[in-house]
Parts: C-alpha cells; structure tokens; sequence
C-alpha cells in the first residue's frame, strides 16, 4: 500500500508544482514582453 | 449533489458573457495583428517561449483532464492519478519533433503536408479520417461537457450554455486567428492552474490527513494499492493514448509552426512538465470523498461535486460554484478555440487546398478561413444537441490514434519505408484496437493499436522500403 | 455483478424520503456499514477489495420505524489474474520503451543534418 506520508507529499508536492507552474509562465511573459520576443 | 453551492443562473450568465466579451473582444483586438493568411493562421511564425509553452500546456488541459482526472482518482486511486499524469509525456517528446518538424518543412501549415508528403494520397486520407474522427469527437464532449456542467452548477437549461460556450469560442477564433487563440490561451492557463491551486488548497485544509488514509485503507483498500490491475494497466494505455494523440494531431503541429524554430522544442518540453501535476492536483479530492462522507451519485460529476461539497463545509459556497465554473469555462475554451483553429485549417489547406486545389487569395482569405470555422463550430454544435456518450468514441479513437504514432515517427527520421505496410499497420492497428477496447477491455485498447502498427512499420523499414524523396517541398 | 477494478456504481429510483445504503462482507450483514444516508438516487462505491461484498437499502421514514432492508445485491470483485497482468505490462513497457527510444535515437542521429 502507498504510505500516508507518500500520499501527502505527493499531493503537496503536485500543488505547489502546479503554483510555480503559473509563476514561471508570467515569468517569461515578462521577459518576453520586455524583449520584444512575444510574439 | 451541488445544491449547496449552486450558483444562480444569472450569475452564471454573468460570467460567462463577461469572460465571453472579453475573449470575443481581445480577438477582435489581437486578429488586427494578422497582415496575411500565414499570420492569421500562424500567428507570424515568430511566437515566443511564454506565449508557446502557455498555448501547448493550455490546449492539453480540457474539461476531461480537469473532470476525469478526479473520476480517475475515484476508481484507480494514487496509480490512477499517476496514470493520468503520463499524458504529459505526448508533450515532453513533441519536443524534439518540433525541431525535426521546423527541418524538414519550414514552411509547412498542416500535419496533413506531413501526411500527404510523405505518406501519399492514402495515407493522408487514411491520416484525415482518424484525425476528423478523434479531433471531433473532442470537440463535442468539451462542448457536451460544458453545457452538462453549466446546467448542474447555475441551472442554466443545456441547449443554451452548450451554444454559448460554442459561440463565444467560435467568434473570437473567427476574428482573431491563432493570435487570438495563443493569447486567449495565456490568460486561461494562468486562470486554470490558479483555480486549480486554490482548489486543492482549500480541500487540503478540509481535510485529516490521518483520518482520511485510515478511511481509505479500511473502506476503499483498492485505491492505495501499489499492485492495482486496472490502475496498473491504465499507465501505459494513458501514455501511448496521449502519444498518439499529440503527435499526430494539427493542433499540436500547428502550435510547431507558429512559433520560433528555436523556441519550439522549449516550449513544448516546458509544456509538458507544467501539465505534469495537474491530473493529480485537480484529481486527489476525488479521494477526499469517502473520508468527508461526501457521496458520489455520478461518476461524471466527482470533481466538481466533491469541489463544492467541501469549499461549501468551508463557509464559501457560492464562491466555489464561481471558481470551479470559471476554471472549467477556461479549460473548456482553450481546447475548444485551438480545435476550431488547426481542424479548420487542416481542411482549408488540405481538401481546399490539397484535395481541390483551390488557392487562398490574399484578398479575402478571412472570409473563407471564417467560413471554415463556422463549419467546423456548426458540425459540433449539431453533434453536441442530442447530448449522445460521445465522449465514448474519443475513447474509442485511442488506438485510431494510436497506430498513427510509429508512421509518425518513421516519416520523420526514416529515410526509407515500405509506405504500403506501414499504411497496412495503421488500418489493423486502428481494427484490432477498437476491438480489443470492447474485448479486452479499455485499458488495452491504445497499447494493442499502438502495437500492432508499431510492428508493420518495423517491418516496413526492412521489407523492400522505397527511400522518401530527399527534400520535402510543400 | 461483476466487477474487475473494485468500482460499481449503484443506483435506485429516487426516493421520496431518505434512503440508507448498507455494506458487509456477508449475506446475513452481520457487521453492517452504512455506505450512505440520503436523497440521493444513487451511489458510486469504489476501491473494493477482492471478494464479495453484499449490499441493500432501505427507507428511513422518521419518526415511523424505516422500511424493510431490499433483497442483498452482491458484487463479486475479482481482479485479473497476476499472469495475464505482468504479460500487459510487459508489453506495455515494450512499445512504451521502444517508441521514446526510437524517438530519441532518431533525434541525435538527424540533429545534425541539414
């Protein structure tokens, strides 16, 4: 069986993926907007 | 049920013509970037690594992955979710695709050029029916998905918010293009994995960690089962169903062709591990629904019944009907917007172009890109009226798709195939896969299509091959 | 019923009243427990394990006593057998192993052309 410890890492792990995963986005929209490299 | 955090239909209504004027309105506004019918349908051929990696990640997140992911994680537990996750791996090795596919067509439009340069007129008919099949049958349960979820959560009647959805996206696709789809994209992603993550947050906070595993392993062993059949099997089924559907499909090498030769395989690399999570973030509070007695009436409904049930235990009901209706909206669009776009261009280009070889004039090209468009958006809405399963046939175009994954492979870094055989393989994969679905079971539906046609296209490269001619000229 | 994954969803016509669902790992329900207590017309019960496992249902009228238990509908759960298993696997990793390798064979080896 998956341990209690896995399954709370997992999910935390997941959630705070997914947070960075919408920082690093604005991140490079914001790079790319100052480069001229949007679109 | 949803009760405790329906939202009124006018608040419903509210939103989505709020989202939906400001979607229609940033189209309108970013369509007038467009100078030509290749900036129109590929955004200038220049889109940069946010905007890229935004459009990819966005486009893969549909209503399925944030409403099946939960089913998922009700019926397969921890593996489940795993499972689902594996579909992020289509994006990671598009990746070094997209700098094959920049090689060898870097003025290519379609996946059907791919198809029909390489492949002949059979395989691009053969290539044409799979993709219109898969491509469709998405379109319609994200359409069929949305009309289903605005009537459970704001009561709004199925006919109208199905067409809503519908019209909106085919609008600001019709006025702005790709740009207008990509941009849109960015917008909806950023909503999508906020929302996701407020989400999750709040049911963590619900929940006893302690008490919640010791309810699983006492009540529903099976879904914290390392050694769990069907969860097990679903892995790789999921991973070569989201192989086959990304490398084949134009909204994938649409995306290749719009943007940078050098920002390309970034993108969709950097797509995939931002895809990665959410199955299991959007999925996990499915297994928060035994632990907090919330009952599952519908399996269809798990996400955003067990979604409400808990943020409305936390004192924010009719916040969490706006969130989850948002987030959805969102997901919905992105993948809907970017459907109407590449599977309209593959017809513009390819049967109005290739079959019949009509030329797009530069003057008045909108009108006829829109044209399609509209066909495309009317086809959908007339096979989203009925409310059919269809979502039963996207799964069934698993080893459709499936089976095109090898010729895809051997039409990029081959040099020589026996074109015949492969074409042989991707027809007996497609058969014996639709019938493994309903002999076997689902779980091996894409491995036996993807199979099959891996060995016919093996066998391709060493019976008598023919070499593919040096240079691909569209 | 059959069931291969541990899942079966249960449903029933919508009652005027609550309904009480009861499980137990035996016909005569010995050591009973209520799965759910209430207007809904159904329930999706998942993460069985292997065996059999009975259920039934009954109105809960208050303050009147509660209706009688329905005939126990059982549901046998039977996962597939570890042989067939680790042969699907297998060739899962196979075709899983060999497409991302032919992927990234291909790759290096055209990298540098033209």
């Amino acid at each position: 069986m998956f341990s209690e410890s896995f399954l709370k890492v997992l999910i935390v792990l997941a959630l705070v993926w997914t947070a960075l995963g919408a920082i690093t986005l604005l991140t490079l929209l914001f790079r790319d907007f100052r480069n001229r490299n949007l679109w | 049920m949803i009760a405790a955090t329906q939202i009124s239909p006018a608040t419903g209504w509210a939103i989505l013509l709020t989202l939906g004027v400001l979607w229609v309105g940033l189209g309108f506004l970013w369509g007038r970037k467009a100078k030509n019918s290749e900036g129109f349908v590929l955004a200038g051929r220049k889109v940069g690594l946010a905007l890229g990696s935004a459009t990819a990640m966005a486009t893969w997140v549909t209503s399925n992955t944030t409403m099946l992911a939960p089913l998922f994680a009700l019926t397969l537990g921890v593996w489940g979710m795993l499972a689902y996750s594996t579909a992020a791996f289509g994006l990671l090795l598009f990746a070094p695709f997209a700098v094959r596919i920049h090689r060898l067509l870097p003025k290519g439009y379609t996946a059907g050029d791919f198809f029909r340069l390489r492949y002949g007129r059979s395989g691009w008919s053969i290539f044409l029916i799979i993709t219109m099949i898969y491509s469709l049958s998405w379109l319609v349960s994200m359409a069929i998905a949305g009309g289903a979820l605005l009537q459970s959560l704001a009561g709004i009647p199925y006919l109208q918010g199905m067409s809503l959805i519908l019209a909106v996206c085919v609008l600001y696709t019709l006025f702005g293009g790709l740009y207008a789809v990509i941009g849109t994209d960015f917008i909806q992603s950023i909503i999508i994995l906020v929302g996701i993550v407020i989400i999750g947050a709040i049911v963590c906070t619900q929940l006893d960690f302690g008490e919640a595993y010791q309810h699983l392993s006492l009540h529903q062993p099976s879904l914290l089962q390392i050694a769990f059949p069907a969860a097990l099997l679903a892995i790789f089924n999921n991973m070569l169903f989201g192989f086959g559907e990304v490398f084949h499909n134009n909204v994938w090498w649409s995306r290749a062709f719009a943007m940078r030769p050098d920002v390309a395989p970034k993108a969709f690399f950097l797509s995939g591990l931002l895809w990665f999570p959410i199955p299991i973030s959007a999925g996990f509070i499915a297994l928060a629904a035994g632990p907090l007695g919330i009952n599952i009436a519908d399996a269809n409904q798990t996400g955003p019944v067990v979604a409400s049930s808990v943020m409305a235990n936390a004192g924010l009901g009719a916040f969490a009907g706006i969130l989850i209706l948002v987030v959805l909206f969102c997901s919905m669009a992105s993948s809907i917007d970017s459907l109407l776009a590449a599977t309209s261009d593959l017809l513009l280009k390819d049967v109005h172009g290739g079959l019949l070889g009509r030329t797009l004039p530069e003057h008045g090209y909108r009108r006829i890109t829109g044209a399609f468009i509209v066909l495309v958006g009317t086809v959908t809405w007339l096979l989203a009226l009925p409310q059919w399963p269809i979502i039963e046939v996207l799964f069934i175009s698993g080893p459709l798709v499936g089976s095109l994954i090898w010729p895809v492979i051997a039409g990029l870094y081959w040099k020589s195939l026996n074109r015949p055989l492969a074409l042989l393989g991707i027809i007996l994969g497609s058969a014996l896969g639709i019938t493994a679905y309903f002999t076997l079971g689902w779980y091996t539906a894409s491995l036996v299509g993807a199979g099959v046609s891996m060995i016919f296209t093996i066998l391709a490269r060493f019976a008598s091959p023919r070499p593919f001619p040096a240079q691909l000229n569209t | 019923m059959d069931s291969s994954d541990g899942a079966v969803t249960l449903q029933w016509p919508t009652p005027d009243t609550n309904i009480e669902l009861q499980q137990a790992s035996d016909p005569a329900f010995q050591h009973p427990l209520t799965r759910y207590t209430g207007p809904d017309p159904g329930s999706v019960i998942t993460g069985l394990p292997e065996g059999q496992h009975y259920f039934r249902l009954r109105q809960v009228n208050t303050p009147a006593p509660s209706g009688p238990w329905s005939a126990p509908l059982e549901v046998r759960v039977e996962f597939m057998n570890r042989g067939r298993l680790i042969l699907l696997l297998s060739l899962g990793a196979i075709v899983v192993l060999l497409t991302v390798g032919t992927i990234v064979t291909g790759h290096y080896r055209t990298r540098r052309e033209p």
